[in-house]
């Protein structure tokens, strides 16, 4: 923090007015260099080395009793793979990435063509609806649905009267219904931003020749959206993927997911590089995400 | 929705004074599917507001009777009140710091354009979409070695680089409006850089530096995921208080904490809001001819 002084200095030191419509581009580097000097002393610190160290922690040695020893070796991914639990949350963690970000986009659709295309009124009631839930801590909001999902609330009994052999609390169910409402909101914007950014005269100028409301939607409106689409599924794909707080007190330990055996291997095993490699193979399934992204954008851009 | 479109073409009468239509049944399938998910996205907050007014002494879904003891509860509860203070002052502490670096580098960033500044802006946005718990656990890993663990300090290191994108989105955003001809003007009539950073350039971004600020203090406010890993018995925030209770002890009390967690977040919806319709009528201002 003790970096944030040194913004002011430098840039006195840039000589003035005789260069004012080109300055040479060594002085222009070191203005430049000295305004984002804070912000980067600030991210090597905070960001890049506590990153770069679980990258090596995750290639370091531990033996119970013992603790943490300084090594080079893969037995930790090898560890992650070999045991059922971790595997298997692997798998789990996917799955619950990809339902969440299947129902965000259904149930964010239609919201985002109501507040885009719907009455004029409804605007600032609805975006109000849609920033809510992000302006609202995860601990509350999980904690709500903990309530909300129990045994001895309306839903729990409502299928438990009909037969329906659901149970949600403390199940995959449960951990997917409150991740969809964590991370809806991700899709929803990203959505309102492509709709709005649609030109509305291709849409009139299909209704104008005929077509009917359904057949404007699917072949004007929604294919310029599916840009905002990707984007939104994989911003809500990866935010799930990474979500603790959710799985952690909705899954109640039945539900493991990568993050919440992090937590646990932190919080009471402590066995540091086997919770490292874990952190790794998330970060890497973020990265390749992202890049199958780039990608899907880049080749739909080339057409 | 979208009715009025579909009727542009056939008709082409100068148009008659607008008349309200009978719902299509389009509008009323869609009218009562965004009601369910609106009624989605406002239950569990509306069921903690619930939940915090039972008369019982465990909690209720639904509550039974109505009483506001466990709202007099959390002021006797002494962890709610210190991680409430401390979750107030790493909020502003991380705000200001955040601030104070991102401004000069979304500066730098937008006017000294190059391909290493676009990269450095990939890099400070990115804590956005990369795992926090992996940055949770870095941190973690750094600071208990050089003991700042469980401290205030690391709190607030770990604060500013999970809000430092928002603000410096929220700058970026209001920079690349600005006319650059004005910065250019300011200069050639001989004011210093300062100076013209001072008066032309923040006064014209003052709005999304405000709307960065905000983003910031709320995500910290809320932050609870990094933190968890950096928590000590010296440094719990409300969001990691109101975890822990809820894990192993939760009672009427965490929800009347939470639901003044609630309405603080209600607030800030509506300031947001009200600073984005602002932001919005001086654009369209600027752009009338």
């Amino acid at each position: 923090m003790t970096q944030v002084a040194t913004q002011a200095g430098p840039v006195n030191a840039e000589p003035q007015r005789q260069d004012d419509v080109a300055p040479e581009r060594g002085v222009r580097g070191r203005v430049a260099l000295a305004l984002l000097v804070p912000m980067l002393g600030v991210f090597a610190v905070g960001f890049l080395v506590p990153l770069g160290t679980v990258a090596r922690f995750s290639f370091n040695d531990y033996e119970p009793g013992v603790g943490q020893t300084s090594a080079w070796t893969v037995s930790q991914y090898s560890a992650v793979f070999s045991s059922p639990t971790d595997s298997g949350a692997i798998l789990r963690t996917f799955e619950l990435g990809l339902i969440t970000a299947v129902i965000s986009a259904l149930l964010s659709y239609p919201l985002a063509l109501a507040i885009t295309r719907g009455p004029r009124w409804a605007r600032t009631p609805l975006t109000a609806m849609v920033m809510m839930p992000l302006l609202v801590s995860v601990v509350v909001k999980t904690f709500g649905w903990q309530i909300l999902l129990s045994s001895e609330a309306f839903p729990q009994k409502t299928l438990d009267a009909l037969g329906i052999p659901v149970k949600l609390l403390f199940t995959q169910t449960g951990v997917s219904i409150g991740l969809v409402h964590t991370y809806m909101p991700f899709m929803a914007l990203s959505l309102i931003t492509a709709l709005a950014a649609i030109d509305r005269r291709t849409e009139e100028a299909a209704a104008s020749l005929g077509s009917s409301r359904w057949r404007v939607f699917w072949t004007i409106t929604f294919p310029q959206s599916i840009n905002g689409l990707i984007a939104g599924f994989v911003l809500t794909f990866a935010a799930s993927m990474s979500a603790l707080v959710t799985p952690q007190l909705l899954g109640g330990g039945r539900v493991p997911t990568v993050v919440t055996s992090i937590f646990r291997q932190v919080e009471t095993v402590q066995n540091y590089p086997y919770g490292a490699a874990l952190g790794i193979l998330l970060l890497a399934a973020t990265l390749a995400l992202l890049f199958v992204q780039s990608a899907v954008l880049g080749r739909r851009e080339r057409g | 929705m979208a009715d009025t479109h579909t009727t542009v073409a056939t008709d082409m009468r100068p148009p008659t004074p607008r008349k309200r239509r009978p719902f299509s049944t389009g509008s009323v399938v869609m009218g009562v599917v965004v009601t369910l998910i609106c009624l989605f996205i406002a239950a569990p907050l509306v069921v903690v507001a619930l939940a915090s007014v039972t008369e019982t002494g465990y909690l209720t879904f639904p509550p039974q009777g109505f009483s506001m003891r466990w709202y007099q509860q959390i002021l006797d509860t002494p962890g709610f009140v210190d991680a409430f203070v401390t979750s107030l002052q790493l909020a502003a502490v991380t705000t200001v710091i955040s601030v104070l670096i991102c401004v000069p580098a979304a500066y730098a960033i937008n006017r000294y354009s190059s391909r290493t500044t676009r990269s450095l802006e990939q890099v400070f946005l990115s804590p956005l979409i990369l795992p926090a718990v992996v940055l949770g656990l870095g941190l973690l890993f750094v600071l208990s070695r050089t003991g700042w663990s469980g401290t205030f300090e690391g709190g607030v290191l770990a604060h500013v680089i999970i809000a430092s994108p928002f603000v410096i989105r929220a700058v970026l955003a209001g920079m690349r409006r600005i006319d650059p001809r004005l910065e250019e003007a300011s200069r050639s009539l001989g004011a210093g850089p300062l100076r013209t950073f001072f008066r032309v350039v923040v006064p014209s971004i003052g709005g999304s530096i405000v709307s960065g600020a905000v983003f910031a203090f709320v995500v910290s406010f809320d932050e609870a995921v990094v933190t968890l890993f950096i928590t000590g018995p010296d440094f719990v925030t409300l969001p990691v208080a109101i975890f822990t209770y809820v894990q192993y002890s939760a009672d009427p009390t965490v929800a009347a904490a939470s639901t003044v967690l609630v309405a603080m977040s209600l607030v800030m919806v509506c300031l947001v809001m009200w600073l984005g319709s602002g932001e919005e009528r001086r654009e369209q201002k600027r752009n009338r001819p």
